[in-house]
């Protein structure tokens, strides 16, 4: 066995809390940020230590609070964790999104100001891309930002906004030029929401949760050096972030939580004959899901590698697409193998797990909806990839 | 062993253009003519019958990694290369074989002198037990039994048996002693039932290992066909996607249609799925993993729903023309199904994989 990999197992076995094994409530996922919170202090005690390893981001440098990895030991990283059944340390748009284009496209003093608290999980980041009129057809989005010499003046709308409403700052794409051709005139901003003139309504989502958000900004004041990239200039980045949030949408914050196995579901559902499941239709079905997902988990993999070493490549629609449609096909299955039990809202006469299954099917829902549609997906492949014609 | 991603480009590059010039896919009816003998000496010179096995034991050491390459070239153009048989054949030789037979048969394996066939599938769905059997003798076995749908059998020297003694068995067996049916396929390939009656072996026949030698060569043959079938439907993919780039009606190109294209995309998506799965389970037979059936199964399953598919597609998207048999796409569809039910379908592959997980 590779050094770094006992190094990892003998870390994780050392520091992982009992309680941090898999299965995790939507009440503590740990998001981090200006005002968090941990219902089981043993959330908090993991992630400091992570943090303390660089391994919250383990393959961004040094200087940055990560811990420099190269691509192949953090996949023995990955595969340590997972084996030990660890938790997640940090959930964060930040990890996810925000900080590889500002590894790539930030300058020095954005990177040494915004990358060292989305580590350590000080701040918290939404992803202010959507709008009313602007969400498949992104690049039509219509909030400005106008150059009053010492900031930008920011007046507009934002819709579906992930978690504004507990976020500590917004990256957002906002327009800089009203006349250029649409995807010219778009720049990348990074706004703190406790600017004045910034207002967040809460919408609830069909599972009950209100992680959405509408997001005003009503003559809001922002530095000029809050603009990543060049003027006019933030479409390009726009993309590549789309790129790292499609790939992400297969982690457990995505709905991919699969700490309850649909076997065991199943057994309980119609029993066990020789500890199988009693119904050998059902099982067919069972381990053709399965084998489905077990080949969506060796695709993010390829994905994973491949982006590791700088290719962000088109696979990661091909794993966007089908990773939503298995997460789906799960939550179905696991409704229809639950019955009336898996039905249920709330309250007593429910199990906890079972009421965790069904909002688990109501959030896949989404899957095929945010960070592009399953349709924009299949265009994305079918044009750029396969070359077809407009 | 580890071979880099630019050696494995050149070794899938250099095959590309060997089968495309040497046995492209074609269209019509009947059987395509056999690969000369010499035509596969040329390939086994090539280094290509010993991918798998090691340097140290006269192979190339590319790995099946790398053989898995070279089968997947293979399987772009549909052609009945005996590679996947002799390939496997020479690195479980090398591996699990007598001194006699690593002296013997492997060097003609690996020159091309000699071909191999894996006579280990028995029956429409290779499921339940080996019918065939080994009984001990003095000094050796007597093997007696039928083994279905053994491609290139007929070409064959050498066939790799798999047979049930006190555990499942792995033999080596002359071609000479065994009987042919040959089966006229609906994909032209060359298959035959064979049929072992009385047939006496030596102990240096038999491979080390025990079952697990069995196991383990229908774990490779069924990731050596699965990538063959990735590189099929990445094939049929690509002559399907050509079509709807010129075909042209109601002035336009069908390409141009969406719903068209979000049905090519699919096909693309579990393409990607079947190629990491293959991938995977060429990787674990290369680092020899204990959850290396497992892999097998996913890739073979994979690979099957892929090509599946990709070639029902194929048909259908090229209108009436596909359904001619001036057209490549029935034999692509023809060679997909036959590939998809070897070695198991994708209902036993399901079952066996729930039976292995403990549900
Ligand atoms: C759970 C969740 C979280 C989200 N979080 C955020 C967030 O944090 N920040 C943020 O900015 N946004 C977020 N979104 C918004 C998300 O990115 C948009 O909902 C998405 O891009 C689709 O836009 P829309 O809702 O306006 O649908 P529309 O674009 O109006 O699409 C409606 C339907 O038409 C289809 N369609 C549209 N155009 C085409 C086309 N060209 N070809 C084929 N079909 C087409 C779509 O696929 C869809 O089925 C989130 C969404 C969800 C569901």
């Amino acid at each position: 066995m590779s050094d770094f990999r006992q190094l990892a197992r003998d870390w994780i076995a050392a520091n992982l809390p009992a309680s941090i094994r898999i299965a995790m409530p939507e009440e503590e996922i740990p998001w981090g940020g200006r005002k968090p919170t941990y219902p089981n202090p043993d959330t908090k005690a993991w992630l400091d230590a992570m943090i303390a390893q660089g391994w919250t981001a383990p393959t961004w440098p040094s200087a940055y609070g990560g811990a420099g990895l190269d691509a192949a030991q953090a996949m023995i990283l990955q595969e340590e964790l997972q084996r030990a059944g660890a938790r997640p340390a940090l959930f964060s748009f930040g990890l996810w999104m925000l900080g590889p284009v500002l590894l790539e496209y930030g300058t020095d003093e954005q990177k040494a100001r915004f990358l060292p608290s989305i580590v350590r999980a000080e701040t918290r980041w939404c992803q202010g891309y959507s709008e009313p009129g602007a969400g498949s057809d992104l690049a039509s989005l219509r909030t400005r930002a106008e150059d009053k010499g010492d900031h930008w003046l920011v007046n507009g709308q934002k819709i579906w906004t992930s978690y504004a409403d507990k976020a500590d700052w917004i990256f957002a794409l906002v327009r800089t030029d009203m006349d250029a051709p649409k995807h010219l005139g778009i720049s990348f901003l990074l706004i703190d929401l406790q600017t004045p003139g910034v207002s967040v309504r809460p919408i609830e989502l069909i599972s009950g949760s209100s992680p959405f958000c509408e997001t005003f900004f009503d003559d809001v004041k922002v530095p000029k050096e809050n603009m990543v990239g060049p003027l006019n200039g933030g479409w390009t980045i726009a993309k590549k972030l789309l790129q790292y949030e499609r790939q992400n949408v297969s982690a457990v914050g995505f709905g991919g939580d699969r700490s309850v196995r649909i076997e065991d579901l199943a057994k309980r559902a119609v029993g066990e004959v020789d500890g199988r499941i009693a119904d050998g239709a059902l099982r067919a079905r069972i381990a053709r899901h399965n084998l489905y997902e077990r080949a969506v988990d060796v695709t993010t993999r390829r994905t994973q590698i491949a982006a590791d070493s700088g290719d962000v490549g088109v696979l990661t629609s091909v794993v966007k697409y089908a990773s939503a449609k298995a997460h789906q096909a799960r939550g179905e299955l696991a409704v229809e193998l639950l019955g009336l039990d898996g039905l249920g809202w709330s309250g007593d006469n429910f199990d906890a797990g079972d009421l965790n299954e069904t909002r688990k099917w109501l959030r896949s829902k989404g899957n095929s909806i945010e960070g592009g549609t399953s349709e924009i997906n299949l265009n994305v492949i079918s044009k750029r990839v396969l070359g077809l014609p407009d | 062993m580890t071979v880099s991603a630019e050696d494995l480009q050149m070794l899938a590059d250099t095959a590309r253009e060997w089968v495309s010039d040497n046995a492209p896919a074609r269209a019509g009816l009947g059987r395509d003519p056999a690969l000369g003998a010499s035509q596969w000496r040329g390939v086994a010179e090539m280094g290509w019958a010993g991918a798998a096995v090691p340097e140290e034991t006269g192979g190339a050491g590319f790995g099946f990694v790398g053989l898995g390459a070279l089968l997947g070239e293979i399987g772009r153009e549909i052609a009945d290369i005996p590679l996947l048989a002799s390939g496997i054949a020479a690195s479980l030789v090398a591996r699990f074989g007598s001194d006699v037979a690593r002296y013997e048969t492997l060097p003609g394996l690996l020159s091309g002198e000699t071909q191999a066939a894996l006579a280990i599938g028995e029956g429409a769905h290779h499921g339940g037990a080996l019918s065939t059997t080994a009984t001990r003798t003095t000094g050796g076995w007597v093997l007696n039994g039928r083994k279905s749908w053994v491609q290139g059998a007929a070409s064959a020297a050498v066939l790799l048996v798999a047979a049930q003694g006190d555990t499942p068995m792995l033999f080596l067996v002359d071609a000479q002693a065994v009987r042919h049916e040959a089966i006229d396929s609906v994909d032209g390939r060359a298959f035959a039932h064979v049929i072992l009656d009385n047939v006496a072996v030596t102990d240096d026949a038999l491979l080390a290992g025990g079952g697990d030698t069995v196991a383990r060569a229908v774990d490779l043959a069924r990731i050596g066909l699965a990538a063959e079938m990735v590189g099929a439907c990445e094939r049929a993919i690509e002559i399907t996607v050509d079509y709807l780039k010129t075909r042209e009606q109601f002035g336009r190109k069908i390409g141009s249609f969406q719903a068209l294209q979000h049905r090519a995309a699919q096909m693309l998506v579990d393409l990607e799925l079947a190629r990491s799965s293959v991938q995977a389970a060429l990787a674990a037979a290369d680092e020899d993993r204990p959850d290396l059936e497992e892999l097998a199964i996913l890739a073979k399953y994979m690979a099957g729903e892929a090509i599946h598919l990709a070639s029902s597609e194929m048909v259908q998207l090229h209108g009436g023309i596909g359904m001619t048999s001036e057209h490549v796409a029935g034999n692509y569809i023809k060679w997909a199904r036959v590939s998809e039910a070897l070695l198991g379908g994708n209902a036993f592959l399901g079952e066996r994989y729930a039976t292995i997980k403990g549900y």
